[in-house]
């Protein structure tokens, strides 16, 4: 088997990756904003039972999620959900795990702000919609950038995870040439494809950060 | 200077006037009802928990008053200017501004609020704003003025606070006397009836407190209403209509400026002693 045999089998299965990757992310990154909103409720069992969830999603392994809501609903309810569950089953948990990690993450942003910007915005008559978007906001994305750029290349990499279910991503591709072709390359083809994929985020977060950094605290 | 004096000896006597007004009838009640004060609180009172901080505060401010409170840490100015910027609410009494009475309706708040504007000790900037924006975006976005009206008038003020140079500047780029000179453009700029100041030179090296003091005075002579909460007695006593000490949670005593100099009251003696030291 040619290298660029190689690279274009992996560059196909990249495609699934990168499904995953986006979908997740955005899903993630919206369900956060809920889960967020929730935790920081006044009502102690919403917010208790979130934490639960937020403790659990970050307590247990992902690749276990993965396996609790694919083969869950079979085992539970002796439903076959189809093939195409597959994807959804990797979404879903991909989804319910990041949200947990962006939602404690904009909640730290969010705490980090001093009460004394709210009380300022309060005094000059912003109202409470005003006062997030235009004072609150704005300085929280600054705060939690760093931190969601760990968190956005950790999803990155555990796309990978999809493999234990047998889904056509990059690194089961991977894996199929290595064990069937004895062909080390596939491994180190997909290292530097996952490698240069965060290279270019870190680089558009590192772009982020920078025209962020005009001010400081 | 001499303009301070006589606004003060005004003050007093228009006080005087509205306490004998049942003894003289109608003549001196037209006095009284010219003079609706800017701000009005009566028996003002304000707990948190067992912590009773405000016993009964009861007081006015006209219009062109220079009114100075001071009174020991921990005693509750705060909390008083807090309340009566609507950051917080008093628990029982009265608190009316040009007669308007303050209630928990949204709109009598809105409608107050725009009244009033209140100076941070510790400035709270919008750090992500230029100065400019910060001193411009409360008028544009929340009283929907006309842009360039807001512009000149932001133009002046920074004129006025000697801040022209620092327009583009973000306040992290800015001494702490600059930003507090800004947090005082920001609060004109959405033309208050009345200004609050809460300590507005403690977080401020001392080198840096005279220019905002001056800014301060300057505010005065042009006749602003204001209420400042100071540990600057020296301030208090050359600018002030009027100083309010407050102790315990009470006003323990009010007068004229020359009350600094010649207090009455033992505990207001106490007071300026320590700070001496
Ligand atoms: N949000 C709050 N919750 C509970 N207690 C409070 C709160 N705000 C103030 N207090 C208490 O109220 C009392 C008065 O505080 P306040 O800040 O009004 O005093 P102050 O006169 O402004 O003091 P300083 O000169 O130190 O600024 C203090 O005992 C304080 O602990
Ligand atoms: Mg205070």
């Amino acid at each position: 088997m040619t290298i660029e045999t190689i690279i274009k089998l992996l560059l196909i299965n990249a495609l699934g990756s990168l499904q995953i990757f986006c979908y997740s992310l955005i899903g993630a990154l919206i369900l956060g904003v809920l889960v967020c909103f929730l935790r920081m409720r006044k009502f102690f069992l919403v917010r208790l039972i979130t934490q639960f969830y937020i403790s659990v999603m970050r307590g247990t392994p992902l690749m276990l999620q993965l396996f609790v809501v694919f083969f869950g609903p079979g085992l539970a309810f002796g439903v076959s959900l189809g093939s195409g569950y597959k994807f959804i089953a990797i979404l879903i948990a991909f989804i319910l795990n990041y949200a947990a990690y962006y939602a404690e993450i904009y909640r730290s942003g969010l705490v980090s702000i001093p009460q004394g910007q709210y009380e300022a915005a309060n005094v000059l008559g912003y109202s409470h919609l005003q006062t997030f978007f235009r004072v609150i906001l704005p300085q929280v994305v600054k705060r939690i950038l760093p931190a969601m750029s760990n968190e956005v290349i950790s999803l990155v990499k555990d796309t990978s995870l999809a493999f234990t279910l047998g889904f056509a991503e990059m690194f089961s591709e991977a894996q199929n040439i290595v064990s069937n072709y004895a062909n080390l390359w596939a491994f180190v083809i997909a290292a530097a494809v996952y490698y240069l994929f965060n290279l270019l985020i870190a680089f558009i977060m590192n772009r982020g950060e920078k025209k962020l950094s005009y001010y400081h605290e | 200077m001499s303009e301070g004096m006589g606004a003060a000896t005004g003050a007093n006597i228009s006080a005087a006037t509205s306490a004998i007004t049942d003894a003289k009838g109608n003549a001196s009640s037209s006095v009284a009802m010219t003079a609706t004060p800017i701000l009005h609180l009566a028996d003002a009172h304000k707990a948190f928990g067992e912590n009773e901080v405000l016993k009964g505060i009861s007081f006015d401010v006209h219009k062109g008053e220079i009114v100075c409170v001071i009174g020991a840490s921990g005693g509750g100015k705060s909390t008083l200017l807090r309340c009566l910027t609507l950051l917080d609410h008093f628990d029982r009494g009265e608190l009316e501004y040009d007669g308007i009475l303050v209630t928990k309706k949204k709109a009598v708040r809105r409608q107050v609020r725009d009244k009033v504007g209140l100076v941070f000790q510790d400035f709270n900037l919008f750090p992500h704003f230029s100065v400019l924006r910060n001193i411009t975006d409360a008028p544009l976005k929340v009283q929907k003025r006309d842009k360039a009206e807001v512009m000149a008038r932001a133009e002046q003020l920074l004129d006025q606070m000697g801040l022209s140079d620092k327009a583009k500047a973000v306040p992290c780029e800015l001494s702490g006397g600059q930003q507090q000179r800004v947090s005082i453009a920001r609060a004109l700029a959405l033309d208050p009836e009345i200004i609050f100041f809460d300590e507005p030179t403690s977080a401020l090296d001392p080198e840096l407190t005279a220019d905002v003091l001056k800014i301060m005075r300057d505010l005065a002579d042009e006749h602003m209403t204001m209420v400042v909460v100071t540990h600057e007695i020296k301030f208090a006593a050359e600018v002030a209509d009027r100083v309010i000490f407050i102790d315990k949670g009470l006003i323990a005593e009010q007068g004229g400026p020359q009350i600094i100099a010649h207090p009455q009251s033992a505990r207001l003696q106490t007071f300026l002693r320590k700070l001496e030291v």
